[in-house]
């Protein structure tokens, strides 16, 4: 017998399926394939709608994730990123302002000194005892800031959790 | 990833994380959540999700939410094939009949989902999102083979859900 052998549906189906996969077939295959759906109107319509099918499927429309759900997303990443940032400057920021203001203590020190000048112990104490004062109001400005913010942090974090979660606030509270 | 490169993937993948969820799970407003909740979960692991990783992992984590969402939600009890298909096939019409293309979307929706959760995934990636196999099958942690397998199997039930609704692909 020459030509391609007839082949069964199962087989002639295994290989529709793998034509709509995207998988080439080989000469021989596509040729049998051809053969069988030529004699087989059964195969030949399950092709056809086959193809239809998958046409239709990849032009289905996908929807749209509303803008306002979007911008919050985006705002809500921004927002994260601040406070990521300002966190990550707040560390070196603490040890540079301590660094300024003892440069700047020192400094102000010689060059208001005349060169002969040698301070007593006494003038040495209460110059430590300023500089001392000095970085106390620092760093309490610097606790106070931070506090300000983590109550910030937390109150839109939480609150936000809050929100989420699927309890009845204000029957609780009643009861 | 730092922000820049995260809002380029938001505006690149959003409406297919969002119109994949709303296939899957059948409701706009949870596929939205979801579309929302992977998005969050992408910039806080972002440390973690290498540039090239980051759009898979995104889908995988659509995906999983919303497997998350039918599980919780099994005891609600689900439309049949044939109620939800021929919600959208005018019963005057008659037997197997060809239909305009935006009413034939609306019935292939239905048919869509009335078939059973992994099926429908397989169908929604390859087909409608057009993904590569080998992304299907580490979304849904399946062998390349089993994929197709399933794949070829829930193309045939969804032909078949529209042909017993009356419907010619």
């Amino acid at each position: 017998m020459s030509g391609p052998e007839p082949r069964s549906c199962l087989d002639a189906m295994g290989s529709v399926h793998r034509r709509l996969d995207g998988d080439p077939l080989d000469d021989a295959e596509g040729r049998r394939l051809e053969q069988h759906l030529a004699g087989c109107s059964r195969c030949r319509e399950a092709d056809a709608e086959l193809r239809s099918l998958q046409t239709t499927l990849r032009a289905l429309p996908l929807g749209r994730l509303p803008d306002a759900a979007v911008e919050r997303l985006l705002r809500h990443a921004a927002r994260d990123e601040r406070r990521r940032v300002l966190r990550r400057w707040g560390v070196d920021w603490r040890l540079a302002a301590a660094a300024v203001v003892t440069t700047a203590v020192i400094g102000i020190w010689y060059v208001a000194s005349p060169p002969a000048f040698r301070p007593s112990e006494a003038e040495l104490a209460r110059a430590a005892a300023e500089t001392r004062a000095v970085l106390g109001l620092t760093a309490q400005a610097l606790r106070r800031a931070e506090r300000t913010a983590t109550r910030e942090v937390l109150a839109g974090d939480v609150a936000g959790a809050l929100r989420k979660l699927p309890i009845d606030w204000r029957r609780i509270r009643d009861e | 990833m730092d922000l820049g490169g995260f809002e380029r993937i938001v505006m690149e993948q959003k409406d297919r994380i969002f119109g994949y969820a709303s296939m899957m799970l059948r409701d706009p407003s949870e596929a939205q959540d979801v579309a929302q909740e992977s998005l969050l979960r992408l910039w806080q692991n972002r440390e973690g999700v290498d540039g090239d990783g980051a759009v898979p992992w995104l889908r995988r984590t659509a995906h999983n939410l919303c497997i998350d969402r039918l599980r919780r939600r099994r005891s609600r009890p689900e439309t049949s094939d044939e109620e939800a298909v021929a919600r959208g096939v005018d019963p005057a019409a008659g037997p197997a009949r060809r239909v305009e293309s935006g009413q034939m979307a609306g019935m292939l929706q239905q048919a869509l989902a009335a078939l059973p959760a992994r099926d429908r995934a397989v169908i929604l990636l390859r087909e409608v999102q057009e993904l590569p196999y080998a992304e299907i099958a580490r979304i849904l942690d399946v062998p390349l083979g089993t994929l197709k397998a399933r794949l070829h199997r829930a193309r045939e039930q969804l032909r078949a859900r529209l042909t017993r609704a009356g419907v010619t692909p």
